[in-house]
């Protein structure tokens, strides 16, 4: 390695132009959006909120009113999501959302790609014996499907 | 403290607390030969201008216990060259990162020796260093960071293909 090659690799810089914050949209969620905000102030990048909305599986067995239900609490997530969004537009401007339905790891980690994302933040609170068997925390998931630095931030009231 | 985070910290609007780093810490494995991939904690460490720990472990030689002196001359000898290695790496790093410390722990990859260091260091990340064709294949680290994935206090910054990172 020549002098020139060594000087560049000093020369390497963290580089966060974009910030993809998975929320849950839990009432912890807006801690884990503020944790993400501050390092997108310190970094000067943008910040993209995501949740995944999870259909529950009674909906292949459900009848019409089921599917209204459903419909709703798909019309309810999209909208605890607006507001999470504007009221972090208010505090960092440079703030997006996007809503979509699946598995959560699965879909976070395709739109990390999608937006290029350089860096994944997500809550933990799960941590209790019935979130580990019901498999709500979804930390360890995303990291093995991430193709990107994921940061895992525990959120609890503890 | 840099005059870029001062700022930041007096102008946060919104009552919005920005984030700390004064303390990170970087486990690495010291009984491969393999190269671990520092850039990522280096350059937070930078960035943040925090202290950075490296935290060697390595795994203890298998050594029958009734064998008396020769037990304790192998063991003190590979306890010396792990800490030789680790020693390499923390001067290695010193060359970007002037304020980087080691800690060697005499064991194999563990996570909650992990998080006990981390809150006994008071923290603020720990940055865990993984190259995206490992995940899969590295059987006993992968249960070992999952576990502090669930475990930990303490965030955990899972640097996964550098390729992100630098320009």
């Amino acid at each position: 390695m020549n002098y020139l090659d060594t000087v560049q690799e000093q020369e390497t810089a963290l580089r966060l132009k974009t910030i993809l914050v998975a929320v849950d949209l839990f009432s912890h969620s807006e801690r884990t959006v503020d944790y993400a905000l501050s390092i997108a102030r310190n970094f000067g990048a943008s910040l993209k909120l995501i949740h995944v909305y999870v259909p529950p599986n009674a909906v292949e067995f459900g009848s019409e009113d089921m599917y209204h239900l459903l419909d709703e609490g798909r019309r309810d997530a999209e909208r605890r999501l607006t507001n999470l969004t504007n009221q972090t537009r208010a505090k960092y401007p440079n703030c997006q959302s996007l809503f979509t339905s699946g598995e959560p790891a699965e879909q976070i980690a395709r739109a990390a790609i999608v937006m290029r994302a350089d860096l994944i933040v997500v809550g933990r609170h799960h941590h209790t014996l019935l979130g580990h068997f019901f498999k709500l925390d979804q930390a360890p998931k995303i990291v093995h499907r991430a193709t990107c630095p994921v940061l895992v931030w525990e959120d609890d009231d503890n | 403290m840099n005059i870029r985070n001062e700022l930041i910290e007096q102008c946060e609007p919104n009552g919005n607390k920005p984030v700390f780093c004064k303390n990170i810490l970087a486990p690495i494995d010291l009984s491969g030969e393999a190269k671990v991939n520092l850039d990522t904690a280096i350059c937070l460490a930078e960035h943040y201008d925090a202290d950075l720990w490296l935290l060697g472990f390595s795994s203890e030689p298998a050594i029958g216990t009734d064998s008396r002196g020769l037990c304790n001359y192998v063991w003190s000898s590979w306890s010396r060259r792990a800490q030789v290695r680790l020693w390499d790496w923390v001067l290695e790093t010193r060359e970007r990162h002037y304020r980087t410390f080691p800690l060697f722990v005499g064991g194999r990859y563990d996570a909650h020796e992990i998080i006990r260091t981390a809150e006994r260091l008071m923290a603020d990340m720990i940055v865990v260093p993984i190259e995206a064709s490992d995940r899969r294949s590295a059987g006993f680290e992968e249960v070992q960071t999952n576990e502090l994935l669930r475990k930990s206090a303490t965030p955990v910054f899972v640097a996964i293909a550098p390729r992100h990172f630098t320009e």
